[in-house]
């Protein structure tokens, strides 16, 4: 089992600071910009006008849409029931006046089913930008199979932030974003195993690199951590296990 | 540097994935408890204490009522929304003293609880055994470690009505006793699980048997060995795959307990326990009933001869197992528990029908089975407003659940 | 960070783009390649066994094979397979546990510079855990669903087909919580 502190002894590594990590990721960054890039000379692609994570201010009325996969890292508590499948993951982006973008989400694993849906403003500096949203989510789940007959409603608060740095051809997003249950219910056939409302559920941080993987057709990696009571996937066994987890998630999604 | 970079990353993403989830240790008040000055209160002096209590002091943690019940080993308090209280007792002189820990059950939070029965509050007659039971305990409780520094004060409402202290009410705990999940301080289906869960008000268990490789059957819940419920070891797969040489030498459960027999925890119950009740889930290993029910057989002996009225019964959750049964010469002698219809219970003549508690409290097929002398017990309730509407309404013999102080509590406090 | 590396840092980075700018473009590449990789080496087992620990035997040759989409830009698609063993585990007399693993991961590959490569996988593995001695062979095979790998390589061309290099590489196998890293020879051929 590793822990933090062998990172201080002497002669492993030297005292961990965050300076250490990001001087040479953006030295790293700066030698990849420096790098000619394929067709260089006759490129004009920017990725800003080709990116959905970056949260830059899509132009007025563009639409763009995303289809990926996410692949999910439940808690060991949560394994006995949890299905354990990637989600499935459409991603939609609307562009709107006055700095203003429209964003809705929906990831599915069949049993389990979320849609989400929310306005953005954003503002720029050179090559960083930041935009704030808040997203409205409903989530649906239904299990009848193996002698269950349940079923879950839920509807969700998703406040988020994203600060963004681009290069030319690639974009760098940081997303957080706080998480408030405001109605849960679930049932077992027609009884009403579980009714909460209000609730603060945790936040979420996600990291996102998107480029081009063929021509100019963008792809998006994200990593990203659900720091959670009630993670939606795992609706099933929410009633019995009320604390808090960490659950990575790896993404990888196209945008089309 | 960069490939230092790079190896920092991945060494904390590998910490990271390591990370057990969660553990909660019970807080203690360690080595200078006032209870190790103290002379212990016998069992007479400890049913003085029970009753139904009110609260004052911090009422939003425990609400304005408590039970508080004696069991085996301990003084149980518990209230309608799964915070219990597990104290040890003893005096001095005239002034009884009460530590321990407290817990939500539903969530995460512990810590210190300490409380006194002061000599003209009841102490005098806990400890002599007469009087009035004019009863107020005073003290406090605290988060973790902490010195409690919360102010609690239970005083004596009323006993418990004839209802509850008359009826058999069997308040069945899953896995053995309690769920590793629940962050219990011992692991579910073990020795030590049975020994640790009359602390939480839990007058019988479920077990899930499994049948090992060389068809010994053995406890454990999972369909496969995994770091959920079993310390890191080289073994993987089907817990059935292994012989319970195997299972023994190479795995520990998550707390470090080993694995055991069918035979070793029945006779620990038997021997150690004043549980009465045994729900043997059977997880459906083919063979396995013709293996359990010889030892089921000894057990209810060797019960019988040391006087122990328990009811010790072979689960049958599916057809498999029931034609498995109804093959089984003479099967109308294993006392068994039927999980499907009533049907199917008076087919194998069980002892006790068991159906999920989502088919409603069934009022009349629960007075047939009375009837027809059976006991009628449902599967699997932990919602604290099911587990009240169940006991007042239902007509069932028991339930089973993940949160036995819940049920101990709305058992106890029916007028 | 002393002064030192900092400088060094700098002046490598001041210094690259006038390096590859003397070099004929030796990134650029022609659409949609493909790229068939094999790699063989040491792999060592992150130790966290909390049973037989002092027993286990963590360290093993490993194989692994990959394929890669390989468009015009820095980004490739693939899958990856390969063969390690994780442990083994003297037990008994004569006796022994062991435990090996095939991942079968969907991996994204980003060139950073040239022929140097920062990977990342996620998918399934199917584990193999065997005792063998004492009594009869047991073998158990485990579905693993939540599978990752973080990898770094330098794959140098030979020639317009033929590539060696090396790669670093941590995997962790989701549903036994085991994380082990390799270090391998490898050899693609681009096709």
């Amino acid at each position: 089992m590793f822990t933090m502190t062998f990172l201080k002894q002497p002669g492993i590594f030297r005292p961990f600071s965050v300076s250490r990590l990001i001087l040479p990721f953006l030295l790293l960054l700066q030698s990849t910009a420096a790098f000619p890039q394929e067709k260089a000379r006759s490129d004009t692609f920017d990725i800003t006008a080709n990116s959905m994570r970056y949260p830059h201010q899509i132009k007025k009325w563009k639409f763009m849409i995303g289809a990926g996969l996410q692949i999910v890292k439940p808690p060991a508590d949560l394994l006995e029931s949890a299905i354990q499948a990637p989600l499935v993951n459409i991603h939609m982006t609307f562009g709107l006046p006055w700095r203003l973008s429209l964003e809705a989400d929906l990831s599915t694993i069949l049993v389990s089913n979320q849609i989400a849906i929310g306005p953005r403003i954003g503002y720029g500096f050179k090559n960083f930008y930041f935009n704030a949203g808040w997203d409205g989510a409903f989530v649906y789940g239904q299990l009848r199979q193996g002698g269950f007959d349940n079923s879950t409603r839920v509807f969700i608060q998703y406040p988020n932030l994203s600060l963004g740095y681009k290069l030319k051809k690639m974009a760098f997003t940081l997303k957080g974003e706080a998480v408030f249950v405001t109605r849960l219910i679930q049932t077992s056939g027609d009884k009403e195993l579980t009714r909460s409302k209000d609730f603060y559920n945790g936040i979420t941080v996600g990291f996102y690199l998107e480029q081009r993987l063929w021509k100019n057709n963008v792809f998006i990696f994200g990593i990203k951590d659900n720091y959670e009571k009630y993670y939606w996937p795992t609706w099933m066994i929410y009633s019995t296990f009320n604390r808090f987890y960490h659950i990575p998630e790896l993404s990888f999604m196209w945008i089309l | 540097m960069k490939i230092k970079i790079f190896l920092a990353i991945m060494l904390l993403l590998a910490a990271y994935g390591c990370k057990k989830d969660h553990t909660l240790p019970i807080p203690s008040a360690g080595p200078n408890s006032i209870l190790s000055q103290t002379h212990p209160l016998k069992i007479n002096s400890k049913l003085l204490l029970e009753g139904v209590y009110n609260v004052s002091g911090q009422t939003e943690m425990f609400g304005d009522q408590v039970i508080v019940k004696n069991n085996r080993t301990n003084i149980l308090i518990a209230n309608s929304d799964g915070k219990y209280i597990v104290l040890e007792s003893g005096y001095l002189d005239s002034v009884v003293f009460l530590q321990g820990y407290w817990r939500n059950g539903y969530g995460d939070e512990t810590g210190l609880v300490s409380l006194m029965i002061g000599k003209d509050e009841g102490g005098t007659m806990v400890v002599t055994g007469t009087g009035t039971q004019n009863i107020v305990m005073r003290g406090a409780f605290g988060n973790e470690s902490n010195l409690p520094d919360k102010s609690l004060v239970l005083s004596y409402s009323r006993p418990f009505s004839e209802k509850a202290k008359n009826t058999t009410y069997h308040i069945l705990a899953h896995r053995g006793g309690g769920r590793t999940s629940d962050l219990l301080p011992v692991s579910e289906n073990s020795i030590a699980m049975v020994g640790f869960t009359e602390r939480l008000g839990s007058t019988g268990i479920e077990i899930d048997v499994r049948l090992s490789k060389d068809s010994i059957p053995f406890l454990y819940h999972d369909g496969d060995l995994n770091i959920r419920l079993t310390q890191k070891g080289p073994l993987a797969g089907p817990p059935e795959n292994f012989t319970l040489n195997q299972l023994k030498t190479f795995v520990r459960l998550i707390h470090g307990e080993t694995i055991p027999s069918l035979e070793e925890l029945l006779q620990y119950t038997i021997d150690s326990t004043l549980l009465s009740f045994v729900y043997m889930d059977m997880k459906g290993d083919p063979g396995s009933v013709s293996k359990v029910v010889p030892i089921q057989k000894k057990m209810l002996e060797r019960a019988a001869e040391k006087g122990r009225d328990i009811i010790i019964v072979m689960g049958i959750p599916n057809d498999d197992v029931l034609n498995e049964l109804l093959a089984y010469p003479d099967y109308t002698s294993v006392p068994s528990l039927c999980e499907l219809t009533v049907d199917d219970v008076r087919k194998a003549d069980a002892r006790v029908w068991a159906p999920r508690w989502t088919l409603g409290t069934q009022d009349d097929l629960v007075a047939q089975m009375h009837a027809e002398g059976r006991l009628a017990v449902t599967w699997t309730i932990d919602q604290p407003s099911w587990i009240r509407d169940y006991i007042n309404e239902g007509q069932f013999d028991g339930l089973l659940t993940n949160f036995p102080y819940v049920v101990s509590y709305y058992h106890y406090i029916q007028q | 960070m002393t002064r030192k590396t900092i400088i060094l840092l700098l002046l490598v980075c001041a210094l690259q783009p006038a390096a590859f700018a003397s070099k004929k473009d030796s990134t650029k590449a022609s659409l949609n390649r493909y790229s068939l990789a094999i790699g063989a080496g040491w792999v060592h087992y992150i130790n966290t066994l909390e049973i037989g620990a002092d027993m286990a035997n963590i360290n093993s040759a490993g194989l692994s094979l990959k394929f890669f989409w390989e468009p015009e830009h820095r980004l490739s698609l693939g899958l990856e397979s390969g063969f390690y063993r994780l442990y083994a585990v003297k037990g008994e007399p004569g006796g022994k546990v062991t435990m090996s693993a095939v991942p079968l991961l969907l991996n994204v590959r980003m060139r950073i510079v040239d022929h140097f490569h920062l990977s990342a996988g996620a998918g399934l593995a199917l584990m193999f855990n065997n005792i063998t001695g004492g009594e009869e062979k047991i073998s158990s095979t485990i579905l693993s669903l939540s599978n990752y790998q973080f990898s770094a390589s330098y794959i140098y061309p030979l020639d317009r087909h033929w590539n060696v290099g090396g790669e670093f590489k941590f995997i962790n196998f989701g549903k036994t919580a085991d994380w082990l890293y390799t270090l391998q020879v490898v050899c693609a051929v681009k096709l």
